[in-house]
Order: structure tokens, then sequence, then C-alpha cells
């Protein structure tokens, strides 16, 4: 699954120098940069679809790196890779930061080429992420698209279950049980029971229980 | 003889001895009177003499008392125009041509001097200093009284026409902290014996308390100045957060910016215009970063103390871009509400940055234990003026002041943190306190407590 747009790389400073010398250091690599004063600044922004990362300092006035952290964390959009810098590091800070899931904790002044390391570690992270989000929102969409009956045929065909067992349990015959897990597998467009498997997984399709089991035999 | 002439001789001897008996009373009785006169002449003169010589008395007792309560409301900027004053008034009073008083200061040589005109060099009476600085009143009436061994001073007399000079030592608890020198250039003065000199003991006196009260008061400001200092130092743990905080930021963009360019360099073609705008940029940072270093030194130097016209509005903004780097390390937002037409006051720039540090530090403290659970966190400096004083109050939203702790928290060495000498808020009372203001701490009534001083706006300001 591939992610068209180009990755922007968001970098949220108070102090204008650091801004602007970030924006050089990354905008050097090759990357889009957008740059913010303030954490309020950057949530207000107009956000783009496609995959980056975000370069915040820790502690500034108003809203904190770590609160931004937290308000990402809670909304549901695209959660982006955070890298942390910082003017005064402290332990307790970075093991929040790294225990909310950034990428990487930097104390200024820092080596660019760390620097640059994380942002690119960060973006292939979210392109893959992204990615993935794609691929379970399509698993997802195709589940939709199953009627109650096909889903509890489905429901049971990852489980490993005969189409004889299934008819059982479901009360209904074998020939129909056949029917539906046809109609299942061109509709979730797996190709064998493994890849139903996975895409059940995937989309994180409820199994059935042993206990069921037990009760048809 | 018949006893007819023997009784007119008789009568006539009588009458004789009568007339001389009147004659010798009338004589007597003008004798009396004459000496009556006299004597009620003579206590008429002394009458008036006693009454010239009491408001004599009178004028010397007024003039003494004046001197008295001129010097005893002195403020140390005065003083030098007091001591001229009174030297003035002292001339002319006793009639003399030059009027000098010398301070000697202990295990210092030199010598300071006030004269009502100018005069020669001190060091040119050194044989009268010595002696004075013993504690010996030393005078002549007329230079060739000096002795031989007063040849310098001789020549110095000569030189700047000084007739008869008197040199009376001012003693303070036995010990002698200057001397009053009266001098003639007119005419020869014969200074009189010890009750004359009574007198000029006691204007001595006078001289001899400013004398030693400024010098109290000067050690007492070196005493203050030191104590801020030590106060300064020890709240430098905190600002060297705050200053590595603020070089960091110049740093990080510099160390940025030279990294771009060293790539930039490798690459072809050489964008000159960019190359200019990064060295640009780095130059920036860097005057920045040597700004914020002045910035700590200037607050950190020992300096001696300068009382100057202040906008305290001016000074609260100074000291929180000094702390804003450790504001920001807490997370504490700092907010300045300053009056737009605060009142001008008098006072030693550095001892009042001082006091103002202190108490922001000391609200930086009580809220740090609090973090997000106990409520917004936030710091207010505020400015204003209730008409007669600029009041500067310092508002936190901490735990507030216990209330057995109220009185003791300005007392030195108190402190409820297991860190820090506890000197702070003691040392910005002593600052205030010498700037003729008050500091005070009340609790706020929405939690934490606001730290407040206020000094006296002079009259002549604007």
């Amino acid at each position: 699954m591939t992610v068209a747009a180009a990755p922007v790389i968001y970098v949220v400073d108070d102090d204008a120098s650091v801004r602007k010398s970030l924006t050089r250091v990354i905008g050097s690599a090759g990357y889009a940069v957008e740059a913010f004063a303030s954490a309020r600044e950057f949530l207000a922004r107009d956000a783009s679809p496609g995959p980056g990362c975000l370069i915040v300092d820790v502690r500034m006035p108003g809203l904190s790196g770590l609160e931004l952290q937290d308000a990402l964390a809670a909304g549901a959009r695209h959660r982006m890779p955070i890298i942390f810098i910082t003017g005064h590091g402290d332990v307790p800070m970075s093991v929040q930061a790294m225990k909310g899931g950034a990428v990487d904790f930097l104390t200024k002044p820092f080596d660019v080429e760390n620097l640059l390391e994380a942002v690119q570690r960060a973006v292939a992270k979210d392109v893959h992420e992204l990615g993935t989000e794609q691929e379970i929102a399509e698993v997802l969409a195709r589940v939709a698209t199953l009627t109650p009956r096909e889903m509890e045929v489905f429901a049971l065909v990852v489980t490993g279950r005969l189409n004889k067992q299934i008819g059982g349990e479901l009360g209904i015959g074998e020939k129909t049980v056949k029917v539906h897990r046809a109609r299942v597998m061109d509709k979730m467009r797996a190709s064998s029971v493994a890849e139903l498997v996975r895409l059940a997984d995937r989309a994180g399709v409820i199994v059935p229980t042993q206990r069921d089991r037990t009760k048809v035999q | 003889m018949t006893s007819q002439h023997f009784w007119w001789f008789a009568t006539a001897a009588t009458v004789i001895v009568v007339q001389a008996c009147v004659i010798v009373r009338l004589l007597a009785i003008r004798l009396a009177r004459r000496r009556a006169r006299s004597i009620q002449e003579e206590r008429g003169l002394e009458r008036q003499r006693m009454e010239v010589s009491l408001a004599e008395r009178l004028a010397f007792e007024k003039l003494l008392s004046s001197l008295w309560s001129a010097f005893s409301n002195v403020l140390t900027d005065d003083f030098d125009r007091q001591v001229q004053e009174a030297l003035h008034r002292i001339v002319a009073f006793l009639d003399v041509d030059r009027g000098c008083l010398l301070e000697f200061t202990r295990d210092d040589p030199t010598v300071r001097s006030w004269m009502t005109q100018a005069g020669p060099d001190l060091g040119d009476f050194p044989w009268s200093i010595a002696r004075v600085r013993r504690g010996d009143i030393v005078s002549f009436s007329r230079v060739d009284e000096l002795p031989d061994a007063a040849a310098v001073d001789r020549a110095t007399c000569d030189a700047a026409g000084i007739t008869s000079q008197i040199a009376v030592p001012l003693a303070v608890g036995g010990a002698v902290v200057g001397a009053l020198v009266l001098s003639t250039t007119k005419v020869e003065r014969a200074w009189q014996a010890d009750e004359g000199n009574q007198g000029l003991h006691l204007l001595g006196e006078v001289f001899a308390y400013a004398l030693s009260r400024k010098q109290v008061e000067h050690e007492a400001q070196r005493l203050r100045q030191e104590l801020a200092h030590i106060g300064r130092v020890s709240a430098m743990g905190e600002l060297t957060a705050s200053l590595a905080h603020e070089l960091n930021q110049p740093l990080t963009a510099i160390l940025n910016n030279a990294e771009v360019a060293r790539r930039f360099l490798a690459a072809e073609p050489l964008d000159l215009a960019e190359m200019c705008a990064i060295l640009d940029d780095i130059i920036a940072d860097d005057k920045r970063a040597a700004e914020v270093i002045q910035r700590f030194r200037r607050l950190l130097k020992k300096g001696d103390i300068e009382y100057v016209s202040l906008d305290l509005n001016v000074l609260v903004s100074e000291v929180g871009r000094l702390l804003i780097g450790n504001a920001v390390i807490r997370g504490i937002p700092m907010r300045l509400d300053l009056a737009p037409d605060l009142p001008r006051v008098r006072g030693d720039r550095g001892q009042l940055q001082q006091v103002v540090l202190n108490l922001v530090l000391n609200a930086f403290d009580a809220m740090s234990g609090m973090g997000a659970g106990g409520g917004v966190q936030n710091l207010t400096i505020r400015t204003h003026c209730d008409g007669a004083h600029a009041i500067v109050e310092v508002r936190d939203s901490g735990t507030g002041i216990a209330e057995k702790d109220v009185d003791q928290i300005f007392e030195p060495l108190y402190t409820t943190k297991s860190e820090g000498l506890g000197m702070g808020l003691a040392i910005a009372r002593t600052i205030v306190d010498a700037h003729g203001g008050r500091l005070g701490a009340t609790n706020n009534g929405d939690g934490g407590a606001t730290f407040h001083f206020s000094l006296p706006v002079p009259h002549s300001a604007t």
C-alpha cells in the first residue's frame, strides 16, 4: 500500500531563530517544512493528509510539547510521530515523552545528524502506519458489505470449522453454508482461508470462543 | 580769765565742735552716697555684662541646638551640604575667618575635610594633625608660638595667611573621629582658657556625633550591600538554569545554521546569497547570546550602592526577562501587569532588582510542589501607585502562607524548604527598609499568596 502525498515536517518552537534554522536544516535534507510558533497555532492548521512528523519543543509558553502530545493522542485524526527537542533536559520529562510514543528526545543544542536521522525514522514509521491505516479502512469497508448471515459464517470460517459444523451451529444446511462462504470470500477478496484469517485479524473481527464449539459437538 | 570769757569760749568751742561734727557727718553721708552710687553703677554694669553674656549664651545655645537638630535629621546625600552650612554659621558666630572639619578614619592615614573656603592642603599641617589625632587641642594665637618641630605647619600658615588657629579633637567613645579647626587670617586671636573652649567643645560634639553617625551608616550600607551580594550569589543556582535555557536557543540555531552552511559549501552550484543569509543569522544569534550573558553578569556584579531615580516598571521587566527561562522550565506562566503612569522612586537598582528577584523565586518555590493536580498555576507581577507610594506585588497561586509562619517568614535563616539558606526574604526586607519602604505578605482569597512592597515617591518627582 503506497501513500501518494510527499511527507511534510512540522516544526513547533517559540524561539524564532530556532524555528528558522530548523526549517533550513530540514529543508536542506529535501523535506517540505512548515513552522509554527506555538502548539495552538499548529493545532489550528489545515492538516494535510500525507505522512509527516512533528518536531516540537517540550517547554513553551502556553501549551507545552508534552501537552500537545497528549492532545494529539486524544484526537481521532492521524497520530503523527513526534520528535521532542528541549533546552532543558530532564529524565522524568524524557521518560514521559517516550512513554507517550515519541520517536526521539533530543537536547539542545543537538547534533543535526541525529535530528535528520530521527526525522527519517519518523517519516518511515508514519508512512507505514498510514499505509496500515488505509489497509484497515479498506478491510473494514469490505466487512461492511457483508450481510448479517455472511458475517456469522465469516466469523466461524476463520476459526477453522468445517462447513458441516458451521451449518450445525447456525442451523442451516451445508449447501447454504457453502454459498455464503463463497460470497464472503468474494466480497473480502480473499483467495484462501489463511488470507481470510489475516484480514479478519486486521479488521478486528471477533472470533467465537471454544465454549461454543463444544456446545455444538 | 573771768568766768564770762570762759563761758563765751566754751560756747564758741561747743558751736565749733557741733559744726565740725555736722560737717563730718555731712561728709560721711556724702561719701556713703557716692560709694552707694558707684556700687550701683558697678552692679548695673555687671548686670549689663551678665545680660550680654546671657544673650551670648542664649545665642550660643540656639546655634548649638539648631546644629544638633540639623544633623540628627541628615540624610547621607545631604551630609556635605549640612556640614558646610554648620561650619559657616560657627565661623560667623565665633567671628573667625575660616572653619574646617576633619574626619579621621581608623586604620587609614587619609583625612577627609570640609572647609568654608579653599585653603591649604591638610598634609601641610603634619605636626598639628598628628597631635590632634592623639586627642590634644592644638592652638596658637600667633604663628610664632608654634614650636620648631612644627616648621612645616608654620610655613603653611605664612603661605596661607593664617594668623591664629585652634584645632579641637572630636572624640566618640574614646576614639578621635575628627577635628574642628578654626582659623583667623586678619587678626591674631587669643584663644580663651578652658571655659571659653568649653563652647568649642560643645560645638565639636555635634560634629563628632554627625561624623560617627555617618560612619556607622556607611558601614551599615556596606554590610547591606554584602548581604545583597550574598543573596544574589545564592540565587545563582536558579539563575543558572534560567541562563542555560536562554543560551540554548541561540546556540541551537547557530549549530543548525552552521551545519547547513557546511552542506551548502559541498553542493554545486554554491548559493552565495543563501550562505550570506545563513551567516547573518549566525552573527545575530551570537550577539543575542552575548546579550543574555551580559544581562546575567550585570545582575551578579558586586557594585557600590548608588541611589538614582528609577522606573520600577523597567526594573520589574528586567527581572522578568532574567527569569523567563526559569518560568518556562517550571511550566509557570509569568504575567506582568504594569501601571502605565507609575511615578519614579529613588533607590539602588541592583538592590531593588534583588528584592524582586527574591520574591519571584520565592513564588516559584511556593508553586513547585503543586503540579497538574493543584489547579491553574500562574505568577503575576503587578505595579501600581497609591498616591504616596509606588507598589510592587508578586502574586502566586501556590500553597499560601501558614498562619503560624506569617510573622516568621521574614526572619533570617527561616525556611520551610529542604534546600536554601532562608535568607532571601530577610535580605529583601532589609533592603526595602533601608529604602524607606515596607515589605509584607498576605494570603490570597483564592489560594496562594501575594508579597508586596512599597517605596515612597519623592515629593519633587513628577
